[in-house]
């Protein structure tokens, strides 16, 4: 058998090209096993010294041109953004108080397909915070981005979610410093009820594996 | 790297033949692997698609003999949810899939510890050459690859049983790829089964 196999020398060809195939794993179970967590920190920021933080009470979505908003799922965004800045022992201001917050912490939904969190200038959809008057020079247009210069946005074929904790005691340079960042990503997937547990799970976990902010 | 392997196996190619080859050998086999030392980071499942395909002549002597091989190895290890820290200091978390695919060339030195002709012939055998790598990981949307060129080398002990010209082969063998690029360094024991054939 053996020997007849082996003459067969244009056998060799079938399996010479076998060897060469290449595997891949299959794909994941579930839509969550897409979702990733992403967080990074300015180093030398001392989050010690925070104990004020400012939450807007609206989500960002970058979209296209033509494109809508679905805020179904701001709520939970800020819901659980809230309880895991409370939890750090900082206490969230108004924008009515009058009182500069140590930090401003700005959520944006990334809900368009292949979007880029480099390519927006999202800190400016809020326009004017009263809060922010406190900080001189006031804001305007042209001011630029302050992410961790190691941080790498990719584009994202599914929904994101961003949340960056930026300094605005400390902006200059024409640059409103981020002190945190955090990403989201795979979200916006699955039925409301799933994406909204996601949401939740994936916000604390976000806050987790970030424990320097203690 | 590809201008040496090229040179060892000519080299071991023409060596024997110009020893007037005593018969040649063909063989093919399965291999399932255990990975071991830095490549448990990445991969530390048993796997169990390890394909070979060799070629060898026997020198005068009767016992050893020389050749070539081609090799193919997949390794897959889903890891599920992990938190790893990043090169620039961040945090990921999600869940972890690293495969690789392995395409190995090697010049093949075999030597038996009996007479090719008994019915048992014990041997330990010898790999050097070249591989082609593709490390992959898995996670969310995305693909982390790192791929490239590496020496691959190998060792290996076992047992010939058949007659003089159809045996199953069964061998104990260890392999090495180190570390090259952003590959990480590769090595993994196995178990191969395997078929041969003579042409005298």
């Amino acid at each position: 058998m053996i020997s007849k196999i082996w003459n067969q020398r244009w056998l060799l060809i079938p399996t010479i090209c076998l060897i060469l195939s290449s595997c891949k794993p299959g794909e994941p179970d579930y839509i969550s096993d897409y979702d990733i967590v992403y967080t990074n920190y300015k180093k030398d920021f001392n989050f010690n010294s925070v104990t004020t933080y400012f939450l807007p009470d609206s989500v960002v979505h970058a979209i296209g041109s033509g494109g809508t908003a679905d805020h179904t799922h701001d709520a939970q965004i800020l819901s659980a953004l809230k309880s895991n800045l409370d939890a750090l022992g900082w206490t969230r201001l108004s924008a009515s108080g009058g009182t500069a917050a140590d930090v401003v912490v700005l959520p944006i939904a990334h809900g368009e397909t292949y979007a880029s969190c480099a390519a927006y200038c999202w800190y400016c959809y809020w326009g004017w915070y009263p809060g922010w008057g406190y900080y001189p020079p006031v804001w305007g247009p042209g001011w630029g981005w302050g992410y961790p210069t190691d941080v790498v946005c990719s584009t994202y074929s599914t929904g994101t979610v961003t949340v960056a904790i930026t300094t605005p005691k400390a902006a200059g340079n024409n640059t409103l410093p981020v002190a945190w960042l955090g990403v989201l990503n795979g979200l916006l997937e699955g039925s409301d009820a799933s994406i909204d547990e996601r949401i939740v799970t994936n916000i604390n976990q976000m806050f987790i594996q970030s424990p320097y902010l203690k | 790297m590809k201008k040496q392997i090229i040179i060892v196996i000519t080299v071991l190619l023409l060596f024997a033949y110009s020893s007037k080859a005593q018969g040649k050998v063909g063989e093919f086999s399965w291999q399932a692997s255990l990975p071991s030392g830095e490549f448990t980071d990445f991969i530390d499942k048993v796997n169990a698609l390890g394909l070979n395909f060799q070629g060898r002549w026997y020198l005068k002597n009767d016992r050893t003999s020389v050749g070539g091989s081609l090799s193919y190895f997949y390794f897959q290890d889903k890891r599920g949810k992990q938190t790893i820290t990043t090169p620039e200091g961040g945090a990921f978390t999600g869940d972890i899939t690293n495969f690789t695919n392995i395409y190995g060339l090697q010049a093949i030195i075999q030597q038996d510890l009996k007479p090719k002709d008994q019915k048992t012939v014990p041997f330990i055998r010898a790999g050097a050459g070249g591989a082609y790598q593709d490390q992959r990981t898995y996670t969310g949307i995305y693909e982390l690859q790192n791929d490239g060129f590496q020496f691959m080398g190998n060792a290996e002990a076992g047992v010939r049983i058949g007659d003089k010209v159809k045996s199953v082969v069964l061998a104990a063998t260890w392999h090495i790829l180190p570390a090259s690029g952003d590959m990480v360094s590769t090595s993994f024991f196995g178990i191969k089964l395997g078929v041969s054939y003579f042409k005298y």
